[in-house]
C-alpha cells in the first residue's frame, strides 16, 4: 500500500523520468542483445532484439522531450544494423529480399524503422531506382498517423536519406525533381501531423500542447532544409516548382503556429535571390494566413534579410523590380488595416526604412516619406512620451537611418526626422543623440553651418541643456563625464573655412552651451573658448593679405570674454585659467589693450573667488609666468599688472609660497620683451633686489620654525642668475653673504636624506661658480667657495 | 469446445488404425512380425518433402501434384530362415476423408495386386505403379477434418492377422492459370456519422506467396482510433445441415495504422502472403468440407472497442 501511495505520489515531471528511464533500460537490453546476435550474423534474431527495441518507441506515455531522447537513443543504435545490412548485401544478399524480409514484423513502428533502415542501404545498392526506393517509404510512412511517432519516423527517413536524394550531380538520380517530390511529400505529411497535434487531446492542455509542438517545429523545417541544400534547384525552378507547393501546403494548413513557422523558415532557408524573384508570390501570400499570425514578424525578417543582402552584394540586386514599391505597397496595406499595434505598425516602417536603406541606398526621399506615415502614427496615438515596445520601435525608427546611412548630418536634414524625438522620453531620446554623436565623431564630419549646428544641438538637446518637461537630470558624475566629453569633442567638428560662418557657429552654440547648466558646461564651454581663440588667430592670419570676412578680432575676444565670463562663477579657477590663456593669445594677436583687460578679468577672479592656499599658489605663479610672455603691453599697464602679482605673491598664506612666489615675480621687473615708447625696456634692478630682498627676510622667517635651507639656496641662484645678468644693483657682497649663510645653516644641520638633497643642489651651484671663476670671470674673482 | 473436439479426434483414430494396432499386439505378444512391409517411390530423391503431423509423431512425407504418377516397390522383409505363408498381396492408393466425429470416406481406392495366394520364404519385391491415378484434392489437416492420400500394403492370411502397412503423401495441386476473373475489392462501410472508410484490396485472389495491395481511406472519422490491424482469418466447414461444424482460426494479424487519423487520410496495406501457414481455399471438398479464407480489417478506438468487416479473398496455389 505504501508503495501504491508513492506511485502515485510522483509528479508529472518524475513520471516522465520513470518512464523514460524504464525505456532506455529496454532500448539498452535490446540493443546489447541485436549487436551480439549481429556479430554471430544472426539475421533472424538481430531484427527480433531490433525490432523489441524499437517496439519501446511505439509508446504513447512520453513528453516530446523525452520520446527525443529515447528517439536519439535508438536512432544511434540502428546505425549497427543499418551497418549489418550493408555487409549482408556486400556479402552478396539481395536487398529487395531484405526490403520484403522486415516488412513481415507485424507492429507498424517497428517494421517501417526497419523497412527505412534497410531502404537505405537498398539505395546504396542501387539495385532499384532511389527514387522509387524513396517514393515507397514516404508512402508507406502514412500508416503512422500518431503525430509524435509519426513525425518521428519520418524525421529518421529524412536521416536516413539526407545523403541520398535526387540531385544534379547525386550519384542515386540527377532528377532533382525526384528530390523536391520526396521532400516535398515528407513536409507536407509531416505537417500535417504536426498541425494535427493542436486537435487532439482535450483543450484544457492547450498550452502544453502548443509548447510541445513548439519543441518539435524543427523536425518539420528539416524538410525545408533539405529542400534548400539540394544543389539543382535554380531560382526559376524555385519559383515554378518548389515555392508553389511550400505556399499551397502553408495556407491550406489553416494553422497559426505552423504558419508563422513556415514562412519565417521559407525567408531563413532559401538564399536571396531567390526570394527576390518570388516577392509577390511570397507577399500575395500573406493576407491568406490565419488571423492570429504575426505578419509582420515575417514581413519584418524578409526586409532586413534583403536589406542585408542589397547591402552586401548590390550587384546581385535585379533592377527590373522595383522592391520599394512592392513592400511600400504591402506594409501601407497592413498599416492601413487598422489591426495592428502601434509598436507592429512602427517595427513595419522600420524594416520599411531598414529595407529602403539597403536597396536604394540614395532614395532618401522615401525614407522621409516612411518617416512622416511613423509621425501620422504617433500622432494619432496621442501619447505624448511612449513606453513599452512602442518606445524601442521608435528608437529603431531613429536609429536605423543612422546606422545604415552613417551620415547624421543627411539624416537629421530629413524633414521628419528629428521631429519623432519628442515623442521619447528623456533616456530614449538621449540613447539616440548619442549615438548621433558618436557616428558624427567616428565619420570625422564636419558641421559647417550655423544651421546645422543649431538643428543638430536640438536633436541632441538631452546632451546639451536639461528642459524642464523632463524632470531632474539623474546621471551621476561618471556618466556625465562619459556623455559631455562626446559633446566636448563634438564641438571641434563645428567648422566653416569661412570666419564670419565660424563665429555665427560659435555663438550659435554657445547660446546652447550656454544653458547646459552647472554640470555640463565646464565640459561645453572651454572647447567653445578655444575654438575662438583658434578663430582670432586665424582673422590675424587672414588680416595679413586679402580678408573677405567682416567679423573682427575684438568682437571674437568679445565674444571669448563673454563666454569665460559665463563660467567664471560656477568654475572661477577654470575660467581665470581662460582668461590667462586668451590673454596669451589677445598678446599674439597684438592686442594689448584686450590681453590687459582678461588678464584683470583674472586678477578680479582671483581676489573673488579664489580662497584655497594651494590653488592661489599655482595661480600666482601662472599668472607670472603668462605676465612674462605679455611682451606687448604698454610698459604702464604691465606695471599696473606686475605690481599687482608680486603684492599677490607677498600675500600667500604659506611663507615658503611667499618666499618662492615674490622670487618668482622678482622676474617680472627684469623683461627685456617690454619696452618703452623710447626704446628703453622694463628692466628695474632695484624693484628686483626689493623683490630678492624681501623673499630673503621671508626665508628666513622660515628657518625660525623649521629647516628651509632649501629656500636659502633657491634665493641664491636668483641672486647669481642676476649678478651675471648685468642687474648693478645686485653685488657680490650679497652673494657671499648667501654663501656663508648656507654654508653655516648646513654645518648645523643633522646628516640623513635632506641634507643629502641639499648638498646636491649647492654643490651644482658651487660648481657653476667654480666654473666661472676657472674661466676667467673676474666678476666672479672676489667669490670665496 | 475445443478440448472436446480433440478428445473424438483421438477415439476416432483407434478406429481407423485398428489393422496396425492388432499387427503390432502380435508383435508384443512375442509372435514377431511376419514380415516387416516398405514402401519405396522411383522418384523419391527428386521430389519435395513437407512436414506432416501423423498420431502426434512428425514425418516427412513426399509431395505429389495430380497427374503425378504414384510408383515404386513394396519390399516383404522376412527374417532368414522365416517362412510366410499368405492369401495375397495387394496394394492400395486410398484418398481418404476422416471428420472428427469418427465418420470417414474413401473418395478413392485403387488397388493393385501384387502377388497370388502362396508362401515367402525370404524377403521379396514387388513393383506397383498407379500410373494416372487422380489426385484432385489436395491433402489437409485441419482442425475438424483430415483428407489424406496414403498407400496400404496388405498381406492377407487365413488365420493370423493380416500385415498391414501404410504410407502417407502429401498432395498439392498447382493451378497453371491464373484465375481468369480477378476483381479488386472495393468497398465503402461505416457506422452513421461516426466513421466512414473505404477500403480497397487490389484482388479478390491471391496466390499463396502474394502480396495483399491495398488503401484504406477515411472519408469520416469521429472516433478515437487507437490502431488498425488485418487480421487473415480461416473458416473450416464441416459436415452439411444439423452436422454443420464451423470452425474459425486467426492466422495472423497486422498493424497497418498507428494513431487516428482524420478525414481525406490514406493508409497503405501491403501484406505479403508467404511466411503464412496457409492453404488454398477448399470449397466443397467431395461435399465434405470448405476451406475458406477472410481478412478482417479492424479498427481499435481508445476504449478498445474494435469496429471490422470481414472481406473473402480466394487463396490458390501457384506452384510448389
Amino acid at each position: 500500500a505504501d508503495l501504491a501511495m508513492a506511485e502515485q505520489q510522483l509528479t508529472p515531471e518524475e513520471q516522465q523520468a520513470r518512464w523514460l528511464e524504464e525505456g532506455k533500460a529496454v532500448v539498452k537490453q535490446q540493443a546489447f542483445l541485436m549487436k551480439r546476435a549481429l556479430d554471430n550474423t544472426n539475421l533472424r534474431d538481430g531484427l527480433k532484439y531490433g525490432s523489441n527495441m524499437l517496439c519501446e518507441l511505439r509508446t504513447g506515455l512520453l513528453s516530446p522531450k523525452n520520446f527525443y531522447e529515447l528517439y536519439i537513443m535508438v536512432a544511434d543504435e540502428m546505425r549497427h544494423l543499418e551497418q549489418y545490412f550493408l555487409e549482408e548485401w556486400k556479402r552478396g544478399r539481395r536487398m529487395v529480399e531484405l526490403y520484403e524480409l522486415v516488412q513481415h514484423a507485424g507492429n507498424i513502428v517497428p517494421r517501417l524503422f526497419l523497412l527505412i533502415t534497410v531502404g537505405s542501404v537498398y539505395i546504396r545498392s542501387k539495385e532499384a531506382p532511389a527514387r522509387d526506393i524513396l517514393k515507397d517509404l514516404v508512402e508507406m510512412c502514412r500508416g503512422v498517423q500518431h503525430p509524435m511517432r509519426g513525425l518521428f519516423l519520418r524525421n529518421y527517413l529524412l536521416q536516413c536519406a539526407r545523403d541520398k536524394l535526387p540531385d544534379i550531380g547525386s550519384e542515386f538520380g540527377s532528377d532533382v525533381g525526384d528530390g523536391i517530390d520526396f521532400l516535398m511529400h515528407n513536409f507536407a505529411e509531416m505537417n500535417k501531423l504536426w498541425v494535427r497535434m493542436q486537435h487532439q487531446g482535450p483543450v484544457r492542455d492547450r498550452e502544453r500542447r502548443e509548447r510541445e509542438r513548439l519543441d518539435l517545429r524543427i523536425l518539420v523545417g528539416t524538410n525545408l532544409v533539405r529542400l534548400s541544400n539540394l544543389e539543382g534547384i535554380d531560382a526559376e525552378m524555385y519559383k515554378t516548382q518548389v515555392l508553389p507547393r511550400i505556399l499551397e501546403q502553408v495556407v491550406s494548413c489553416k494553422d497559426q503556429i505552423a504558419q508563422q513557422y513556415l514562412m519565417e523558415v521559407i525567408i531563413q532557408v532559401f538564399p536571396d535571390e531567390f526570394h527576390l524573384r518570388t516577392l509577390e508570390e511570397f507577399l500575395a501570400t500573406c493576407p491568406q494566413l490565419q488571423s492570429g499570425v504575426d505578419v509582420k514578424a515575417i514581413l519584418v525578417a524578409l526586409m532586413n534579410r534583403l536589406a542585408a543582402f542589397a547591402k552586401a552584394e548590390p550587384a546581385q540586386v535585379p533592377s527590373d523590380v522595383d522592391m520599394l514599391a512592392i513592400f511600400h505597397s504591402h506594409v501601407a496595406k497592413m498599416t492601413g488595416s487598422n489591426t495592428l499595434e502601434l509598436a507592429a505598425s512602427l517595427d513595419l516602417q522600420v524594416a520599411l526604412v531598414n529595407f529602403a536603406l539597403g536597396f536604394a541606398p540614395d532614395r532618401l526621399d522615401f525614407v522621409d516619406q516612411t518617416l512622416a506615415v511613423c509621425a501620422e502614427l504617433l500622432q494619432a496615438n496621442g501619447e505624448s512620451r511612449l513606453q513599452g515596445p512602442a518606445k524601442h520601435s521608435t528608437v529603431q525608427l531613429l536609429k536605423t537611418p543612422l546606422l545604415s546611412n552613417g551620415q547624421p548630418l543627411t539624416i537629421l536634414a530629413l524633414p521628419h526626422y528629428a521631429g519623432l524625438m519628442i515623442y521619447l522620453p528623456l533616456e530614449s531620446r538621449s540613447e539616440v543623440a548619442t549615438l548621433a554623436v558618436r557616428m558624427l565623431l567616428s565619420n570625422k564630419t564636419p558641421v559647417p553651418t550655423p544651421e546645422q549646428v543649431d538643428s543638430l544641438l536640438n536633436f541632441i538637446q538631452p546632451l546639451v541643456k536639461d528642459v524642464e518637461e523632463d524632470g531632474p537630470n539623474e546621471l551621476d558624475e561618471e556618466e556625465m563625464d562619459a556623455e559631455q566629453n562626446l559633446i566636448a569633442a563634438l564641438i571641434h567638428n563645428f567648422r566653416s573655412d569661412d570666419t564670419d560662418t565660424q563665429y555665427a557657429i560659435l555663438v550659435g552654440s554657445r547660446k546652447h552651451f550656454g544653458q547646459g547648466g552647472p554640470r555640463r558646461i565646464k565640459y561645453t564651454l572651454v572647447p567653445v573658448v578655444f575654438r575662438a581663440l583658434q578663430l582670432a588667430e586665424k582673422i590675424r592670419k587672414e588680416e595679413e593679405g586679402e580678408r573677405a570676412g567682416t567679423v573682427s578680432i575684438k568682437k571674437v575676444f568679445g565674444f571669448t570674454l563673454e563666454t569665460i565670463k559665463g563660467l567664471a562663477s560656477a568654475e572661477p579657477v577654470m575660467a581665470l585659467r581662460l582668461f590667462l590663456q586668451a590673454s596669451l593669445i589677445a598678446n599674439k594677436c597684438g592686442e594689448d589693450k584686450i590681453a590687459y583687460e582678461l588678464v584683470s578679468q583674472a586678477f578680479i577672479l582671483y581676489e573673488d573667488e579664489v580662497s584655497d592656499s594651494k590653488v592661489q599658489m599655482e595661480l600666482v605663479l601662472e599668472a607670472a609666468g603668462t605676465l612674462f610672455r605679455l611682451d606687448r603691453l604698454d610698459p604702464e599697464d604691465y606695471d599696473t599688472l606686475v605690481t599687482n602679482t608680486t603684492k599677490h605673491a607677498a600675500r600667500l598664506l604659506k611663507k615658503p609660497d611667499q618666499c618662492r612666489a615674490v622670487y618668482t615675480c622678482s622676474h617680472l621687473f627684469w623683461n627685456a620683451g617690454v619696452k618703452y615708447e623710447d626704446g628703453r625696456t622694463f628692466q628695474d634692478g632695484k624693484r628686483v633686489l626689493d623683490c630678492l630682498q624681501r623673499s630673503l627676510k621671508i626665508a628666513d622667517v622660515c628657518m625660525q620654525s623649521s629647516n628651509n635651507v632649501n629656500l636659502f639656496i633657491e634665493i641664491l641662484d636668483r641672486y647669481l642668475y642676476y649678478y651675471e645678468a648685468g642687474n648693478e644693483k645686485v653685488t657680490v657682497k650679497y652673494i657671499q653673504g648667501l654663501l656663508d649663510l648656507v654654508n653655516e645653516h648646513l654645518s648645523t644641520m643633522e646628516a640623513g636624506q635632506e641634507l643629502d638633497a641639499l648638498r646636491g643642489h649647492y654643490q651644482s651651484t658651487l660648481a657653476h661658480i667654480r666654473r666661472k671663476k676657472t674661466a676667467g670671470d673676474e666678476k666672479f674673482a672676489e667669490l670665496s667657495v | 469446445r475445443r478440448s472436446g473436439q480433440l478428445g473424438g479426434w483421438s477415439s476416432f483414430r483407434l478406429l481407423a488404425s485398428m489393422d496396425k494396432l492388432l499387427s503390432r499386439a502380435s508383435a508384443l505378444v512375442g509372435l514377431g512380425p511376419a514380415c516387416t512391409p516398405s514402401i519405396t517411390f522411383s522418384d523419391e530423391s527428386s521430389r519435395k518433402r513437407v512436414t506432416s503431423y501423423k498420431d502426434g509423431q512428425q514425418e516427412q512425407v513426399l509431395v505429389f501434384t495430380d497427374k503425378d504418377p504414384v510408383a515404386g516397390e513394396v519390399t516383404l522383409k522376412l527374417d532368414p530362415g522365416k517362412r510366410l505363408e499368405h492369401m495375397g498381396v495387394k496394394i492400395e492408393f486410398i484418398g481418404m476423408i476422416e471428420m472428427f466425429y469418427g465418420n470417414y470416406h474413401e473418395f478413392t481406392n485403387l488397388v493393385r495386386d501384387l502377388d497370388a495366394p502362396g508362401e515367402l520364404t525370404q524377403t521379396k519385391v514387388y513393383q506397383f505403379d498407379f500410373a494416372s491415378v487422380d489426385k484432385q484434392y489436395d491433402s489437409y489437416n485441419g482442425i475438424n477434418v483430415k483428407l489424406r492420400y496414403f498407400l496400404r500394403v496388405t498381406v492377407a492370411r487365413q488365420y493370423s492377422p493380416n500385415v498391414v502397412f501404410e504410407q502417407d503423401m502429401w498432395v498439392k495441386n498447382i493451378q497453371t492459370m491464373p484465375p481468369e476473373i480477378n476483381n479488386s475489392i472495393k468497398m465503402e462501410v461505416g457506422i452513421e456519422d461516426c466513421l466512414h472508410i473505404e477500403f480497397e484490396y487490389n484482388r479478390s485472389k491471391y496466390h499463396l506467396k502474394d502480396v495483399v495491395i491495398g488503401k484504406i481511406y477515411f472519408l469520416l472519422v469521429r472516433l478515437k482510433i487507437k490502431h488498425m490491424e488485418i487480421e487473415i482469418r480461416k473458416r473450416e466447414s464441416t459436415g452439411s445441415g444439423s452436422d454443420l461444424y464451423n470452425e474459425s482460426e486467426t492466422i495472423t494479424k497486422f498493424e497497418i495504422m498507428d494513431g487516428a487519423p482524420v478525414r481525406g487520410e490514406s493508409v497503405p496495406v501491403r501484406l505479403f502472403l508467404s511466411g503464412f501457414d496457409l492453404t488454398p481455399t477448399y470449397r466443397n471438398v467431395n461435399n465434405k468440407f470448405s476451406v475458406k479464407y477472410y481478412l478482417n480489417l479492424v479498427l481499435v478506438d481508445e476504449e478498445d472497442r474494435r469496429y471490422f468487416k470481414q472481406q473473402e479473398i480466394t487463396l490458390w496455389r501457384k506452384e510448389l
